[in-house]
């Protein structure tokens, strides 16, 4: 298992949302430029050295659930539900 | 505060608000000269700190506005294109009718009159008092069926008379229409609470009481209200896909915004929420009452609109009998120093409203930077150029 992730956001705005909160928590993150092997959806993503389900449930809490994430591979390895 | 002149006392802060508060003019200066970067486009660090600005911004803005989803805080250039996104989005391709008032600025009566041109929407008009007055019951009278939208003025830049907008959304929340509410001249020096509001579209500009640059300003869209926006490009986000995304802000926010802008905007919302929007409407209140009472008794002076201050911001317009507003106003810069505005202020169903059009009036526009020594000093001049103390041919 990676010990890092990649999270996919629609759009700029979320990933500056979704970054504030990890800061918060704590969580060693980056926002970097988007692996284009994973999504064109958005230029920005963040790279987390954290536990999915963690994040998933902060990022839940916080009203800013990612579109996907990915791993170490660039594999989708969750996706969220409902969202296109 | 940065900058500001002694050799003048600027009093058309409804216009813009000038002098700016020394940290919008050094927040500015620091993105550009440190972060000026396109936001939500690349994704190296200016670019991730210019995206932290229009978050930060949008997230202030929503605070002071009270509503909760800050990504449905749109931005642009200033509340005309605001209005005019709003009024296009609502109306466009309806059939039916809108409801306004007396008292609107040109910024909503011009869209609504080429929208009704164009689109078989009618436009009513609930009418004022002459003091600036207006009942919502009045504007209740005009909805019906057919109503697609309401637009209202919170305060005018004519007579500085608020309307009871919370009073104005009860009436058409409960009919779930659209009101769309023209904060240009209130936001920053009123307080304001949209919570729990479906229906009701705050807009606003940046440049005058919340402090920022010209170029800037928005309007927050609830989520039961759905429009298309009126222009679309590219958003840096969904970028293989050529149709507009559906999602927030980036539907309404296409091309390269205005970051330098946003980010004194965002410097003087925060320096409004440190100061307290309680305590700069109260000293510039003190200012325009004040200066009313000074030249209210003249007899050569009429001043517009009520005096009931709770319910004014600290805008007066006055006109000197048998004087060209125009005159009076250069009377004031060139001999005193004193900038005004005389004219229709771009409202002239405001001012056939007060019985002042064509000819307009001489606007005073009081700001957080002017002192009550200011507003004693554009009493007397202005008596001194009502009892023609100082002469046009000279």
């Amino acid at each position: 298992m990676s010990d890092w992730f990649i999270l996919i956001f629609r759009n700029t705005h979320e990933v500056i949302k979704a970054d504030a909160f990890l800061e918060r928590e704590n969580i060693k993150r980056e926002v970097i430029p988007t692996p284009k092997f994973i999504s064109s959806e958005c230029g920005l993503c963040i790279k987390v050295w954290k536990d999915i389900s963690d994040v998933v449930k902060i990022l839940k809490e916080g009203g800013v659930v990612p579109l996907k994430i990915a791993d170490s591979s660039f594999k989708e390895i969750w996706k969220a539900e409902g969202k296109t | 505060m940065e900058g500001g002149r002694e050799d003048i006392i600027y009093l058309d802060n409804a216009a813009t608000s000038f002098p700016k508060p020394k940290e919008v003019v050094e927040k500015a200066f620091e993105f550009i000269t440190r972060s000026g970067a396109n936001p939500g486009r690349a994704g190296h660090r200016l670019s991730v700190e210019a995206s932290r600005i229009l978050f930060e911004c949008r997230k202030a803005l929503s605070e002071m506005l009270d509503v909760e989803r800050e990504e449905r805080l749109i931005f642009t250039k200033n509340a005309t294109e605001g209005l005019n996104v709003v009024a296009y989005g609502l109306l466009k391709d309806k059939k039916g009718n809108v409801v306004t008032t007396s008292l609107e600025h040109n910024s909503v009566m011009r869209p609504l009159r080429l929208i009704s041109q164009n689109n078989p929407i009618e436009i009513r008009v609930a009418k004022a008092q002459r003091s600036g007055r207006l009942e919502p019951e009045k504007i209740e009278a005009l909805i019906d069926e057919e109503t697609v939208a309401v637009f209202v003025n919170h305060a005018s830049n004519v007579t500085g008379t608020t309307l009871s907008i919370f009073e104005i959304a009860q009436i058409t929340e409960k009919r779930g229409i659209p009101l769309v509410v023209d904060l240009t001249q209130s936001m920053g020096c009123m307080p304001l609470s949209f919570k729990g509001l479906s229906f009701t579209i705050p807009v606003f500009t940046g440049h005058k009481s919340l402090l920022g640059f010209p170029g800037t300003g928005g309007f927050y869209l609830p989520e039961a209200v759905e429009i298309e926006p009126l222009i679309v490009g590219g958003t840096g986000s969904n970028s293989e896909n050529q149709w507009q995304p559906d999602f927030m802000p980036d539907k309404f926010e296409s091309g390269t915004p205005n970051t330098v802008g946003i980010a004194s905007l965002l410097a003087g919302v925060n320096w409004i929420k440190k100061k307290g929007v309680e305590s700069i409407r109260k000293h510039e209140i003190e200012l325009a009452k004040c200066f009313t009472e000074l030249v209210d008794k003249h007899p050569q002076i009429e001043v517009y609109g009520h005096r009931d201050w709770p319910e004014k911001v600290a805008v007066v317009s006055v006109n000197v009998k048998d004087k060209d507003p125009a005159v009076v106003s250069l009377l004031l810069d060139r001999e005193f120093g004193i900038l005004t505005r005389a004219g229709l202020h771009c409202a002239p169903i405001a001012h056939e409203t007060i019985g002042t059009f064509p000819t307009g009036a001489v606007r005073f526009a009081f700001g957080v930077f002017n002192s009550l020594k200011d507003a004693e000093y554009a009493a007397k001049a202005l008596i001194k150029v009502a009892e023609g103390g100082v002469s046009y041919d000279s």
